[in-house]
């Protein structure tokens, strides 16, 4: 009965969320190149003052009617402050309340708004002028962001609160990556393809693993990655064959393993299984020397896990609690996962290889936090997957993990995961 | 009496320019970083002053500049056909200068004097002072003008003026006052009080373009220029642009 239950709100989650995806691909036909944020970074107020009201007996009888004069005045002053600092005037609003008019002006790409806010703020005809500034509601705006199991489970709303991910590097090695999605394009620092003669703009399990680990927060579109300030190193070292099957080499990855180590990335995500390697073994170790936090995926239908989920110090993550291939793996949310697809959408994904994902992103989250508090990269060289706290079924409390490198966090810990937890070892 | 007059008008004459070239020198001042200077241009269907046509109900057209300095110190002055009788035009010179203050954020206390001269009949050439209360939604003035449009008629006038935005560029308005001699000949039918009101909608066609539909009437009573035979209540359409 239980199952059944479970079957049923699994099937209705599911076609929530496919609504919601069908509806945030039409948002995304939609949106402009400009955020409004964006805009808005580029703006400065001018505040001027308004003169108290008055007699002027040039005018009529209708009060503010008769400073109509007054404000082309002001208008005139802002549009020759515009000139003379080579600015834009964009909008004006009076505001009485507080004796000034107001006036928006856009500052050149090239010049900084906060330098030309200091010097029109010096200009004895300026009350003040201040750079705009942008604020946020609390709590992601991407529509897919409630649906995503891990905005419940791990909190990931409340993680963000304190950590982003911001300037970590991680690479995600695998298939191409869609450099164009709206979701992704700002989150991908670069992409190499060591995939010879196979070249293509995009492909599904690269494009799905990027989303999950940093897909661009706030902007009003599809999913949140669990490091949405990330930058990600897109490698591809595996293609889509027919029937979605999506393959790597050797030689294809060790060439992305040693451009991620040598383009100092901080975490490496291979959501991918295969045999041992000892190229690639070697390579391992040599990331995981220097500091280098390694996540795998786990197949549960090879020994151990498969390579290089079983190599040691590799982060191995599968995607349920019930059948755990590995004793060593880590749990992570891995079914029904909404993230990014080619062609500017978005779907959902099941497998370790995305709770891969999820850690890759989550490591990257801690790795931000560490950096902020100044701990050395060589203390953590060794065991980077330490800093995860894990319930005693192999599920991660991410904000357990967090707390326990960042001090207490906002995230209620108790809240999401009731039970002890236990640091991995 | 007759020449003691005339020597009196022509040494009040004489102060009225030394006012005005005052006026102008202050409106040269625009170099002051925290002055601003604007000017508009206004054709209305009858210039209504006070509740009375003084375009015998004709319309006219007005050119003006003003000045605000951060300080507080305003000017300005203006230029309006008049027409007191039918067929005899003049030219109304209209300067002003005064300081206000803010007693508190919203609201400014003011002081302040004007002056106008006709061009065509200096005679009705006449000075005001006044003082009031105001802020962006309601004003409160006393004149006092002691030769009323030039006659030997002292005056006081008092208003209360309000508007409020009905929507975005719209906006209603309203204005009552009353004009009171003190002393002297006695007004329009043995009345020495005239009462005036103004109720109209404002709307802003554009940026820096107005336009009003007022409703104007006055009472009997008061001082005139002249033998009045315009109407006393009528609708003034009116349209500003400034610059």
């Amino acid at each position: 009965m239980r199952a059944l239950v479970r079957r049923v709100r699994g099937g209705l989650r599911a076609a929530i969320v496919a609504a919601l995806l069908v509806t945030a691909a039409a948002h995304a036909a939609d949106t402009t190149p400009l955020a409004p944020d964006a805009a808005a970074s580029q703006q400065v107020l001018v505040l001027l003052n308004l003169p108290p009201q008055h007699y002027r007996p040039d005018s009529n009888y209708a009060g503010s009617y008769a400073d109509a004069a007054g404000r082309a005045a002001r208008r005139r002053v802002a549009a020759r402050l515009a000139r003379e600092h080579g600015l834009a005037m964009d909008s004006d609003w009076p505001m009485p309340l507080l004796g000034v008019d107001c006036f928006v002006m856009t500052v050149p790409p090239d010049q900084s708004p906060g330098r030309i806010a200091q010097d029109l703020a010096r200009d004895g005809r300026v009350a003040w002028a201040q750079t705009m500034n942008v604020f946020r509601a609390q709590g992601h705006d991407d529509p897919l962001f409630p649906m995503q199991p891990a905005a419940r489970h791990w909190q990931l709303g409340a993680l963000h609160d304190t950590v982003t991910g911001r300037q970590v590097r991680v690479a995600v090695i695998d298939s191409a990556v869609e450099r164009t999605h709206p979701d992704l394009q700002r989150a991908i620092e670069l992409s190499e393809d060591f995939v010879a003669g196979r070249a293509v703009p995009a492909e599904a399990h690269g494009t799905a693993v990027a989303g999950i680990i940093a897909a661009q927060a706030d902007n009003g579109i599809g999913i949140v990655g669990v490091a949405p300030q990330a930058r990600v190193l897109a490698l591809r070292a595996c293609w889509q064959q027919a029937g979605e099957a999506t393959l790597c080499s050797s030689l294809s990855l060790a060439q992305a393993l040693q451009f991620a180590i040598t383009h100092d990335a901080q975490v490496i995500n291979l959501s991918l299984s295969g045999p041992p390697d000892a190229l690639l073994a070697r390579l391992l170790d040599i990331a995981l020397g220097r500091g280098i936090a390694v996540v795998a995926a786990v197949d549960r239908g090879a020994v151990g896990g498969g390579f290089p989920a079983a190599h040691r110090g590799v982060v191995a993550v599968a995607d349920t609690p019930s059948l755990p291939a590995a004793a060593a793996a880590v749990i992570a949310p891995g079914r029904d996962i909404p993230t990014t697809v080619i062609g500017a959408r978005w779907a959902l994904v099941s497998g370790s290889s995305y709770a891969a994902a999820h850690v890759s992103g989550l490591l990257a989250l801690l790795r931000e936090a560490r950096d902020r508090r100044g701990v050395a990269a060589s203390t953590v060289a060794a065991v980077p997957a330490r800093d995860l706290v894990l319930l005693p079924d192999g599920r991660i409390d991410a904000c357990a993990s967090l707390s326990r490198v960042a001090g207490p966090c906002s995230c209620d810990c108790t809240a999401a995961n009731a039970g002890p937890t236990v640091a991995r070892q | 009496m007759t020449c003691a007059s005339d020597v009196r008008r022509a040494a009040l004459r004489r102060s009225t320019r030394v006012r005005h070239a005052l006026w102008a020198g202050s409106l040269l001042v625009s170099g002051a970083a925290q002055a601003q200077l604007g000017a508009a241009i206004a054709v209305e269907s009858d210039n209504r002053f006070r509740g009375v046509s003084l375009t015998d109900g004709r319309p006219d057209l007005r050119l003006s500049v003003s000045y605000d300095h951060a300080s507080g110190v305003f000017a300005g002055a203006a230029a309006t056909q008049v027409e007191f009788m039918r067929g005899r035009h003049a030219l109304q010179l209209l300067g002003y200068t005064g300081y206000v203050a803010r007693v508190t954020p919203e609201l400014g206390a003011e002081v302040g004097v004007t002056s106008s001269t006709f061009g065509g009949n200096t005679r009705y050439d006449y000075s005001e002072i006044f003082t009031g209360l105001s802020n962006e939604r309601w004003s409160l003035r006393a004149y006092y003008a002691p030769r009323y449009f030039g006659f030997d008629q002292a005056t006081v006038y008092l208003e209360v003026g309000a508007n409020t935005v009905l929507m975005p560029r719209w906006r209603a308005f309203g204005h009552v006052g009353a004009l009171r001699t003190l002393g002297g000949i006695e007004g329009e039918a043995g009345r020495r009080t005239r009462a005036d009101l103004r109720v109209g909608l404002g709307f802003s066609a554009a940026a820096a373009v107005d336009v009003q539909l007022a409703w104007v009437t006055a009472s009997r009573g008061g001082p005139y220029v002249v033998e009045y035979g315009a109407r006393r209540s009528t609708f003034v359409l009116s349209a500003q642009a400034s610059f």
